[in-house]
């Protein structure tokens, strides 16, 4: 772009990347609103937002957003809080029929890193089985797929949805999902492109296990596809089950040019690869006013040995991660308000080194508690206040590290 | 091979969508009231100064009889609002107009796919009170927009329903 350059010879690389992709989420949502106005059949002029929301119309518009305010809390050091539009999402949905539907979700992160956070194309076959393909959220426990901050209680999601199921998880992939409404069960079943778990440097590690290898749709590469399945299953009333799955290697960059019968330059690039078989088990239950949830991760991490060895890393051989919620709407019998007032509480423990192998000695830093209890007011359906604290203790801590939160959560 | 075979022929399997709809409607219907045969006849929601400026545009309200020309009760066709996506839904109530099945005929997308949950329905049985997503009637994980237009829906229903008696219309 010739002309960007001579404007911008002493911006640096940073701003100028900010500037093209403003420009570019300029263009994207002029040309999605565009095209949403061009596919109404009626002539009589409209206000644009009652043509985008009416009845028949093709498009869709949502978003959610996040504004945190995070204060560390320590009796003898002085430690500043932090302010953060943590994310502010828009969806689009854009019904090309009755059966071929695209959806898309951009993300802006702490205001100024983008992300394409979904984009895929659904097509329905039949009434129990749909195609999709694109950008997909994987289907990892309840966090990764709900992150909306109205639907969870606390201000940031929970740490076992940061460190063994990275969220928000997404990647390039293509399979099939569907509703039986008969057997009250979901499922999807995608084939993705897997974690980059070597590119020059390891990038996998202890401390947070697989959350540096997403790839996250932004030219991905691929050595060896890994597959991903869900299935729920809400046949009790107000229960809902899950059981996901996600199995496959890491993906490494050292492949790339090997020839298909150097099978000892084969050998060290499998070295740069761990295998990933991973169980998350969850259930949400609403009853009267109460709200449970409960999440169980387990992943089994392979070959983490030579893995270590070649990056240098201290990758653990199993992680582990689980939390139990309660929350219970105060207002629940009160007729007249329309507000809900949830206090909330909850147990959460994760450990990626809950096993390592032979060499290695297990980091106890790596063994995290916490208890968080907060309240959150829910003004309405997509607007919410939310306060905690968050009580967070390592193996390796004498002392339980308090934080405040407080939050503003949007969805809409 | 044979998964594909199979997907391949959905594929050229092209039906009209409200067909189906009113398929699965009748074999509702059927199913409920345990006989086949049952005349639907469609009483008309125009003209009654009480139902103005009610959304009566997408409901379809039929009075039901068996072969024998008795009275069986009346089911109501509708449409609610997903995330992405409509979906219909069917109201049946008996000759008093308490309501004995809600059941989701189509829906489209996953998200919110756990109204379609017979159990959760249940709650909107012999139930004539005005239902508040999240009170009365417990709320849902994993659907907001569909439980919430589902409950709104079926709260118009109902209302619908009292105005035709009022108005000596069934």
């Amino acid at each position: 772009m010739p002309e960007l350059d001579l404007h911008c010879k002493n911006k640096s690389f940073f701003q100028l990347k900010m500037i093209i992709m403003k420009r570019i989420i300029g263009v994207l949502t002029l040309s999605i609103i565009a095209l949403g106005l061009f596919a109404q059949e009626n002539d009589t002029p409209k206000n644009m937002a009652e043509d985008l929301m009416s009845r028949e119309s093709k498009l869709t518009i949502g978003g959610y957003g996040s504004i945190d305010f995070n204060q560390p809390l320590n009796s003898d050091v002085i430690q500043n809080g932090t302010l953060d539009v943590h994310r502010m999402v828009l969806m689009f949905g854009y019904k090309f029929n009755d059966r071929t539907q695209f959806v898309t979700e951009i993300e802006l992160e702490h205001v100024k890193e983008v992300f394409v956070e979904q984009a895929f194309l659904d097509y329905k076959i039949n009434d129990f089985i749909h195609f999709r393909g694109g950008l997909m959220l994987i289907p990892m426990g309840i966090i990764n797929q709900y992150h909306e901050p109205t639907t969870f209680n606390g201000v940031e999601r929970p740490i076992i949805d940061g460190a063994i199921a990275p969220t928000t998880w997404r990647e390039i992939g293509a399979g099939f999902t569907g509703n039986i409404k008969e057997a009250s069960l979901k499922y999807q079943l995608y084939v993705v492109n897997g974690f980059n778990g070597y590119n020059g440097v390891g990038t996998l590690r202890g401390k947070d296990g697989l959350r540096k290898g997403r790839q996250k749709g932004a030219e991905s590469f691929m050595s060896s596809p890994n597959i991903t399945a869900r299935v729920d299953y809400y046949g009790i009333s107000g229960l809902s089950l899950g059981i996901s799955g996600y199995f496959g290697k890491s993906q490494s960059t050292m492949y790339n040019g090997i020839n298909k019968n150097n099978e000892t330059e084969i050998a060290v690039a499998d070295s740069t690869v761990v295998g990933i078989s991973m169980i998350g088990l969850d259930a949400r239950y609403s009853i009267k006013g109460f709200q449970l949830r409960g999440q169980y991760y387990f992943t089994g991490l392979s070959n983490t040995d030579q893995y270590n060895k070649k990056t240098g890393k201290d990758l653990g051989k199993t992680m582990t991660g689980f939390y139990a919620e309660a929350g219970y709407n105060i207002f629940h019998s009160f007729q007249n308000i329309k507000t809900e007032l949830i206090p909330f509480v909850r147990y959460q423990t994760l450990n990626t080194h809950a096993s390592v192998t032979n060499e290695m000695i297990t980091n106890d830093s790596y063994k995290i508690d916490e208890i968080a209890f907060g309240l959150g007011w829910k003004m309405s359906k997509g607007a919410m206040l939310k306060a905690d604290m968050q009580l967070l203790k390592s193996k390796a801590d004498d002392n339980y590290k308090k934080t405040l939160n407080i939050g503003i959560a949007i969805w809409f | 091979m044979k998964i594909l075979s199979i997907i391949i022929s959905s594929i050229l399997l092209f039906e009209g969508v409200s067909e189906k709809v009113v398929k699965k409607a009748d074999k509702a219907i059927s199913i409920f009231f345990n006989t086949e045969n049952i005349t639907k006849k469609i009483i008309s929601l125009d003209n009654y100064s009480k139902l103005k400026g009610t959304d009566t545009e997408q409901k379809t309200v039929m009075q039901l009889t068996d072969k024998n020309n008795k009275n069986l009760g009346f089911a109501v066709l509708s449409k609610g609002k997903g995330r992405f996506d409509d979906f219909d839904f069917i109201v049946i109530y008996n000759n008093n107009l308490v309501v004995k099945k809600v059941k989701v005929l189509k829906y489209i997308s996953s998200r919110g796919a756990e109204i379609c949950s017979n159990n959760w329905l249940k709650q909107f049985v012999n139930n004539s009170q005005k239902h508040e997503y999240g009170k009365n009637i417990d709320a849902l994980s994993g659907a907001t927009i569909s439980a919430q237009s589902i409950v709104n829906e079926i709260n118009l229903i109902n209302k619908i329903m009292s105005t035709l008696k009022s108005e000596k219309a069934i």
